[in-house]
C-alpha cells in the first residue's frame, strides 16, 4: 500500500553506545514520497544517524520509524526487504567499495537480493550506464579516481533499484563538473517517481534543488516544510547560522559588507 | 574461479576483503606519513621514531573504524553473511595462454634441474 508519507519518525531517541549526548533526540518527522528532499544541518546535527535509522542499521532506543506508515520490521527478512527498497550511499566511497573490480562491487547488492547471475549482470550494466562507468567495469576499485569512486558507490546502490535513495553529502567529494553529472542522475531518478533524500550542510543545494527541506540541529528537527516556506523563515535559518552566507563577513567588496560588522583591520584608516 | 574450485566460501570472502584493504591501508599509510612529514615529523631520527610509532597506532585505529564503516555499508546493501559477486570476465587470449604455458614449463624445468 502506497501512502503520501514515505518515512515517518515518531519521537525517536538514539544514543550511540558510550556517548553522553543523544544523536537523535525526540525526533519526529514525516518525509513526503516522490519528492526531492534535503536534510540541512551542520556536522553532528544527526543527519547520518537519521539515515542509518531509515534502513534499519540503527534501531531507536525509544520511539519508532515507519516506512509507508508501517513500523519497520527488524527481522532478517524484513530488513532485507527494507534495504532493497531504501538505498543508502555513504559519504566516503572507500567505505563502501570492497571488491577487486568495479563489476564485482556493483553486483554485490543485486546478488544479495537473490537475483540470478544474468539478471544481476543486467542490473549492473544498467547502473553502470546510468553513472557513466561502462568503460571502467573491469578496472580494480583502487585504481579509480575520487569522482569515479563516488559514482561507483552510487551505481552499487542504484543496481539494487531502490524506491528511496538516501545520499550522505553528495557534493563533498565531487568537483562542480561531476556534481552536475551526479545531479543529472538524481534528476532522472526523481522523474521516475523515486524519492531522493540528500543530507548536506550546503544551503545553496537546499535553496535551488529541494522540494522539501528538513532543518536539523542537535539531533532534533527544528523545521520541516516546502522549500519556499523554509527559505523564507529567516529566524529558523538563523538558529543554525545559515541565514547569511558563511563568507559574508570576509567578502572582499565593501559594497556588500554589512555595516554592523566592525572593521578590526589595522592598516587601512 | 575459486568458487568453482570449491574453495570454502569464507576463505574467498577474507581474500576479497584483504586484497581491497591492502590498498586502502597503503593509501592511509601514505596519507598519514605525508601529513606528518609536512609538519616536520621526520626532521631527525628521534622525531622520526616518535612519528612512526604514532603512525602505527593511528593506522590501527583508522583501519578498525574503517572496517566498521565497511560493515555498515555492506549491511545496507543486504549483506547476507557471504560476499557473493559476479565472477570476473576473463577474455581468453591465445597469445597469453602460450606465454603462460611457456613461462610455467620453463619454471618447472628449471626447478627440476636444480
Amino acid at each position: 500500500m502506497k501512502s503520501e508519507t514515505v518515512l515517518r519518525f515518531e519521537h525517536v531517541r538514539f544514543t550511540y553506545p558510550g556517548h553522553q549526548t543523544p544523536a537523535l533526540d525526540e525526533l519526529t518527522l514525516a518525509l513526503p514520497r516522490g519528492q526531492r528532499v534535503v536534510i540541512l544541518g551542520h556536522n553532528g546535527a544527526g543527519k547520518s544517524s537519521l539515515f542509518l535509522h531509515c534502513n534499519g542499521i540503527l534501531r531507536p532506543d525509544a520511539g519508532r520509524v515507519l516506512f509507508h506508515e508501517e513500523p519497520i520490521d527488524y527481522s532478517r527478512r524484513g530488513l532485507l526487504d527494507l534495504r532493497r527498497r531504501i538505498g543508502v550511499v555513504f559519504q566516503d566511497a572507500d567505505d563502501q567499495l570492497f571488491s577487486a573490480s568495479v563489476l564485482q562491487d556493483l553486483s554485490f547488492g543485486p546478488l544479495n537480493l537473490g537475483l540470478s547471475d544474468a539478471e544481476a549482470r543486467r542490473r549492473v550494466y544498467v547502473a553502470a550506464e546510468q553513472c557513466d562507468l561502462r568503460h571502467l567495469l573491469d578496472r580494480p576499485t583502487h585504481a579509480l579516481s575520487g569522482g569515479e569512486k563516488a559514482r561507483a558507490a552510487l551505481a552499487g546502490v542504484l543496481a539494487m533499484d531502490p524506491e528511496v535513495l538516501l545520499v550522505d553529502e553528495p557534493t563533498a567529494s565531487l568537483d562542480p563538473l561531476m556534481r552536475r553529472q551526479v545531479f543529472t542522475i538524481f534528476q532522472d531518478l526523481s522523474e521516475q517517481g523515486k524519492t531522493i533524500i540528500l543530507a548536506t550542510h550546503e544551503l545553496e543545494l537546499a535553496r535551488h534543488w529541494a522540494d522539501f527541506i528538513v532543518v536539523m540541529h542537535g539531533g532534533r528537527v527544528i523545521g520541516a516544510g516546502a522549500r519556499t516556506q523554509i527559505m523564507a523563515d529567516q529566524q529558523l535559518l538563523a538558529r543554525i547560522g545559515m541565514d547569511r552566507p558563511w563568507y559574508e563577513p570576509f567578502m572582499a567588496s565593501e559594497e556588500y559588507a554589512p555595516a554592523n560588522v566592525p572593521c578590526t583591520g589595522q592598516g587601512d584608516s | 574461479m575459486l568458487r568453482r574450485l570449491h574453495v570454502p566460501e569464507f576463505l574467498i570472502d577474507v581474500m576479497t576483503v584483504m586484497y581491497r584493504f591492502v590498498f586502502v591501508l597503503l593509501e592511509t599509510l601514505g596519507r598519514i606519513a605525508t601529513a606528518q612529514d609536512s609538519r616536520l615529523g621526520y626532521v631527525n631520527r628521534r622525531r622520526a621514531m616518535n612519528s612512526a610509532a604514532l603512525l602505527g597506532s593511528q593506522l590501527f585505529v583508522t583501519t578498525f573504524r574503517r572496517s566498521q564503516r565497511l560493515q555498515t555499508a555492506l549491511d545496507s546493501r543486504g549483506y547476507n553473511n557471504s560476499l557473493r559477486v559476479l565472477p570476473a570476465e576473463y577474455t581468453f587470449s591465445q597469445r597469453w595462454v602460450w606465454l603462460t604455458v611457456c613461462v610455467a614449463s620453463t619454471m618447472l624445468i628449471v626447478s627440476y634441474i636444480r
